[in-house]
């Protein structure tokens, strides 16, 4: 049984020009001390499935279908009281996209890690204590807990983040962008660090970003994400090196490469507006390989080979186009 | 931003079609008084008595008769300028005006006057009696006199009463009481002296004892007539009147002047709008500038405008506002001039923190890198993001003076001459109206100092999400 | 000074140029901050240079002093053959029109007050033509230029309704309508999907090819610098320490920084999450409070004692055209700043290599493989 089981997730946001339903039956599987990447470019639904998890979903949005499923227990009969409590920051925490930016700039670092911990009830020579533990954990100098946030750098600031996460011990962390701010060089300290907690203790990891060499370095199975659906799902073997869907391909071509000649790829256009109906497949309009059936019937996610998903016509064998087998 | 999309948001929200309405109506009233009054209203009109002699003092409303209660005495004026009938005696004639009324209501009249206008003779001065016939067959007679005969040096043809009207208020008069007096004893054989008539004549006037000896209303047609003995055929008058007072008056009632309140206070609906405006647009103007000017430039400039700003901030306006009524007396622009010196540094403040940070935006580092001048940035990149509040902060402005002014002429040191609603609630209340009970007098200028202050607010509200282009709905 | 001379030469020269800000210590003293020291460099007409580093390297206010945007403590930058520093008025306003640049935020650097027609036609009412019609063909030829078709259409819009990479093509269009001969482009796609960078980039370069652009490309992404500039300047707290051909850069890599920044960069190889990045600890240093010596001595796995943390390399010009600032390379021995402390041979260098690299590592707290 996994660690954390989603099941048709469907969340609307209410809008003036009517329901956006930026979550659209979205299904996963997270096993225990694995990492999964929800890989998704601005408006794919990604952030919000990540807070939707976490039940910190904004007044005008909904969630209006679908199971969340966290060590076998249906979160969605639990009390928002009860959530909060057994669930949120004990089992499940989360690292918000732009999180450094919310630390409190008149408290002390220290005092931040160790909030939850006292609001729990722990004494406060033990909270700072293990605030302490948290913060040299995560790699900062020992003195760090007193530091107040404008003192520290960006970096800082993100693993300060982590081991505000980590006080409970959770077994699931997400993650939004957790380094969008970030530069490369740290970038990759803090992934080197999230990979040593992940292995060290079997951390459960949802990794929610728009840059899939970055999910590389840390994901065991990836998502891909557009409008609101899963395009590709499997492990990260099987979607980096061969990925089903045409979405999917576009995106790794779009990767620009550090020692290959060839030039990357882009996709022309935006992603269609949630708000109007779609009929047919969502990313029709923008894929190169769109045949007949593309946009009059919404393809279904099917196992293209095993452990891996893709929702695309053209592996449907009744549909596919004349062509031999689909490329990749 | 196109105007008519503007509007067309404003009225979208429920506040803004609340304020649109309000505003509409405020405005229209407002262009109807300016073209309708005369520009000197308060001076030549309001302050004037002579213009509201023949008005009942202090009365409420006329609407308020549809109330239950005793019905009210219609406000009424009588006038005739050609007589009713006309007798001839060679060259002299008598002229006989008869000016009726229908008498129904449940109180005696507030009083009775009579006059006349424009009174010309050759040689011998005309004389007049006015009797009161009463429905009952009784008279009583109000006013025997003879106009005022030829001065020394004086040449015909004599004109008298031509610029001031002759004016008797005949309920006052005690030969009036002294005749009511004896017209009751005659007709109801009851003993009512003349000092007890005088305390309501109007009441003896008017009415008949019942079987306790009171005084109730006596229903019926009335007439008052005048008789005018005119010794030449070239000798003439132009008009007489008689005034029976209301106990009800107007849209609005009367003030204890006599003075018609809905004109008042319908003057002081444009006169506030412009005091409000005018105030709210020079302060905003002149806060908004130094605002931008202080951001932008720093250094020098910004410290001398910030303590300025800081110390106009920390002075007392109302005791300076006392002192300088004192000195210079209480006049309006005096008072604007003071609200909008000390209004303004709240706006500087606000507008220079934004400019500050507008400075170091990136779309203002573009322009700069496009060669912009000052000038330019500011007017395109600087104040239209300052604009959403400045212009909400405008809205809200207004209402703050109008109620700044009003308080201020609440307290006495308004304007006198000037029938702004501060003054008028001023008025009541140094003459007691709370106390009399002249409710009409006090509620009407608040309420309508509410309503305007409540307009505005409602329009600022509506504003809000519009002139922020991150809330527009598009 | 007025005369644009056009030499063949270089169209930008900037020249051993220092930029420094300051900040308020206390009432009576403030400190300096060293945003750029000392940087050579020259960019011919017609090619893309791109300025890498990571925050603190100098690399954006460089771009800007280019622009006559941010004053220039030390040297000079010689635009066209005139030296912008000495520009006013009428030629200033010169300098404007040709030389530009687009920001990385293509959302708070459009006045969202603004339809996009009025947005690209800024540059044409502050330089001229005064025709109004003149003016509108002109911007429409922009818009459609960048293709954001058709032209009247999109310059009705306003930018909040567009797409990141639609507000992108309005920055290109705005500096574009002026003709400039140089553009500064400071992280252009950063804040752009992922999948729609390239598009830009390629808008860009066919941009440069009809019109002779050069480019000044400011990114921190090596790839799209390896694929997009001619040369790549590595820039580490406010010095160029390496400068390149870009695939030469990218395959040859001389200085210990621009390694560890290759090495920070991920490709999607799903082997990754199965091992430790090999990376350098420690954060860029505050440019308020440089180390002495060479700024990227704390962090290099190969810092040598006695000369690294002593005297500031100097950028020293290798084979065909690879420049690098390093001790590792050192070509007359001489450098920068106090004491007389030589290179050592090539050999003794590595063998303090050897031992300085654990003790490197193990400072500031990272988790490195070595």
């Amino acid at each position: 049984m996994a660690l954390l089981e989603v099941r048709d997730l469907a969340l609307e946001y209410t809008t003036d020009r009517g329901p956006l339903r930026a979550v659209d039956g979205i299904s996963f599987d997270l096993a225990e001390g694995q990492a999964l990447g929800i890989i998704g470019e601005s408006g794919s639904g990604k952030t919000s499935l990540a807070i939707a998890l976490m039940r910190l979903l904004p007044r005008n949005a909904t969630l209006v279908d679908g199971s969340m499923r966290l060590g076998g227990e249906d979160l969605g009969t639990l009390s928002d009281e009860e959530f909060r409590v057994r669930i949120r920051w004990s089992r499940m925490a989360m690292v918000f996209q732009g999180a450094m930016h919310s630390l409190n700039p008149v408290i002390r670092v220290g005092d931040q890690v160790a909030e939850r911990l006292r609001a729990d009830g722990m004494d406060k020579a033990d909270a700072h204590t293990r605030a302490d533990e948290l913060l040299t954990r995560v790699g900062l100098p020992a003195a760090t807990a007193e530091r107040y946030a404008h003192e520290l750098s960006g970096g800082m600031k993100q693993r300060v983040m982590i081991a505000s996460a980590l006080t409970n011990d959770p077994s699931l962390l997400i993650l939004d962008e957790p380094t969008s701010a970030l530069d490369v060089s740290i970038q990759a300290q803090i992934m080197n660090l999230l990979k040593e907690l992940k292995a060290e203790r079997r951390i459960s990891m949802l990794f929610v970003t728009h840059d899939l060499a970055l999910a590389s370095d840390l994901c065991d199975s990836i998502a891909v994400v557009y409008a609101g659906q899963v395009r590709e799902y499997g492990s990260a073997e099987g979607v980096l090196t061969g990925a089903q869907d045409p979405y999917t391909q576009r995106l790794l071509a779009s990767i620009p490469s550090l020692h290959d000649e060839v030039a990357p790829d882009f996709l022309p256009g935006t992603p269609p507006d949630l708000r109007d109906e779609i009929a047919g497949c969502r990313f029709a309009a923008r894929c190169a390989l769109a045949f007949e059936p593309c946009d009059q019937d919404a393809p279904p996610l099917r196992e293209v080979r095993p452990g891996q998903w893709s929702r695309c016509w053209l592996h449907d064998p009744e549909r596919a186009p004349a062509r031999g087998e689909s490329a990749r | 931003m196109r105007r008519r999309s503007l509007l067309r948001q404003v009225l979208a929200s429920t506040p803004g079609k609340i304020g649109v309405t309000l505003a509409l109506i405020l405005g229209l009233v407002s262009l109807f008084v300016v073209v309708t009054f005369p520009l000197d209203f308060g001076p030549s009109r309001w302050s004037n008595p002579a213009v509201w002699a023949d008005y009942p003092k202090a009365v409420p409303p006329a609407w308020t008769d549809a109330l239950p209660g005793d019905k009210a005495v219609q406000h009424q004026v009588l006038d005739a300028s050609q007589p009713t009938e006309s007798t001839e005696r060679g060259a002299a004639r008598v002229d006989v005006y008869d000016l009726t009324l229908d008498y129904v209501a449940d109180e005696p009249p507030s009083f009775l006057s009579f006059s006349l206008g424009e009174v010309t003779y050759e040689e011998r001065p005309p004389s007049l009696s006015v009797t009161l016939l009463r429905p009952d067959e009784a008279t009583v007679p109000l006013l025997r006199t003879t106009i005022r005969g030829p001065r020394p040096g004086e040449k015909p043809p004599y004109e008298r009463h031509h610029q001031t009207p002759l004016r008797v208020l005949v309920t006052a008069e005690p030969e009036t009481a002294q005749a009511a007096s004896e017209m009751l004893a005659e007709t109801y054989d009851v003993d009512i002296p003349a000092s007890q008539v005088q305390d309501d004549t109007a009441a003896a006037l008017f009415g008949a004892p019942d079987a306790s000896g009171e005084l109730q209303p006596l229903h019926g047609q009335y007439t008052v007539q005048v008789r005018v003995a005119l010794a030449d055929p070239d000798d003439s008058l132009a008009w007489v009147r008689a005034v029976v007072g209301g106990t009800v008056f107007g849209l609005m009632g009367t003030d204890s002047s006599g003075r018609d309140l809905a004109e008042g206070l319908a003057f002081g609906l444009p006169l506030a709008l412009l005091i409000g405006i005018s105030a709210a647009t020079v302060s905003t103007f002149i806060g908004t500038g130094l605002g931008m000017l202080s951001g932008y430039k720093g250094g020098r400039t910004d410290l001398l405008i910030q303590r300025a700003a800081d110390v106009v901030n920390n002075v007392p306006l109302l005791p300076l506002l006392i002192f300088f009524v004192f000195v210079f007396g209480a006049q309006l622009p005096l008072i604007l001039l003071l609200l909008v010196a000390f209004s303004w540094p709240g706006l500087t403040i606000l507008v220079r923190s934004m400019v500050l940070g507008l400075n170091g935006s990136q779309e203002v580092e573009a322009a700069r890198a496009l060669g912009a001048s000052s000038r330019h940035i500011l007017v395109k990149h600087i104040f239209p993001h300052t604009a959403p509040y400045v212009f909400t902060q405008l809205i809200f402005f207004v209402p703050a003076i109008i109620l700044a002014e009003a308080g201020l002429s609440f307290l006495g040191l308004g304007d006198p001459s000037l029938p702004t609603w501060g003054q008028i609630l001023e008025d009541g209340f140094r003459t007691g109206a709370v106390f009399l009970g002249y409710w009409w007098w006090v509620v009407s200028p608040g309420l309508l100092i509410v309503i305007t202050a409540v307009t505005f607010m409602l329009l600022a509200l509506a504003m809000e999400p519009i002139v922020n282009p991150k809330l527009r709905r598009d | 000074m007025s005369g644009w001379t056009r030499d063949d030469g270089p169209i930008l020269r900037i020249e051993n140029v220092s930029v420094d800000f300051f900040v308020r210590k206390s009432f009576f003293s403030s400190r300096p901050i060293h945003a750029v020291t000392k940087v050579d460099l020259e960019l011919d007409r017609g090619e893309t240079v791109a300025l890498v580093g990571e925050s603190g390297s100098g690399k954006t206010t460089l771009g800007r002093a280019t622009l006559h945007l941010v004053p220039i403590a030390g040297g000079r930058i010689v635009f066209e053959g005139a030296d912008i520093a000495d520009l006013r008025g009428k030629d200033l306003m010169s300098l404007r029109r040709r030389a530009q640049v687009i920001f990385q935020d293509p959302f708070s650097s459009l006045s969202p007050y603004m339809r996009v027609g009025e947005l690209v036609e800024e540059p044409l009412v502050i330089h001229g033509p005064k025709s109004r019609s003149e003016r509108e063909a002109r911007v429409f030829a922009a818009l459609e230029q960048v293709k954001l078709s058709p032209a009247a259409e999109f310059a009705d819009k306003y930018p909040h309704t567009l797409s990141g990479g639609q507000r992108q093509r309005v920055s290109i269009a705005r500096a574009m309508v002026l003709r400039p001969d140089y553009l500064v482009a400071d992280e252009p796609v950063s804040m752009i999907d992922a999948s729609s960078r390239a598009e830009i980039l390629y808008l860009l370069a066919e941009l440069q090819e009809q019109r002779g652009l050069t480019f000044l490309y400011i990114t921190h992404d090596l790839a799209s610098a390896r694929h997009f500039a001619d040369r790549i300047a590595v820039m580490y707290a406010g010095r160029i320490v390496e400068l390149a051909s870009a695939g030469e850069l990218i395959e040859e890599a001389r200085h210990p920084y621009t390694k560890a920044l290759l090495a920070a960069v991920p490709e999607p190889d799903p082997a990754n999450r199965l091992r430790q990045r090999s990376i350098v600890g420690g954060e860029p240093p505050d440019a308020g409070d440089l180390p002495r010596g060479c700024a990227f001595h704390p962090r290099c796995p190969v810092a040598m004692a006695g000369t690294c943390d002593v005297v500031v390399p100097p950028l020293i010009k290798l084979s065909d055209g690879h420049e690098v600032a390093c001790h590792l390379y050192p070509a007359d021995g001489s450098g920068e700043a106090d004491g007389s402390a030589e290179g050592d041979g090539d050999a003794d260098a590595a063998a303090r290599a050897e031992s300085m690299t654990s003790s490197a590592a193990s400072r500031n707290g990272s988790s490195d493989s070595g």
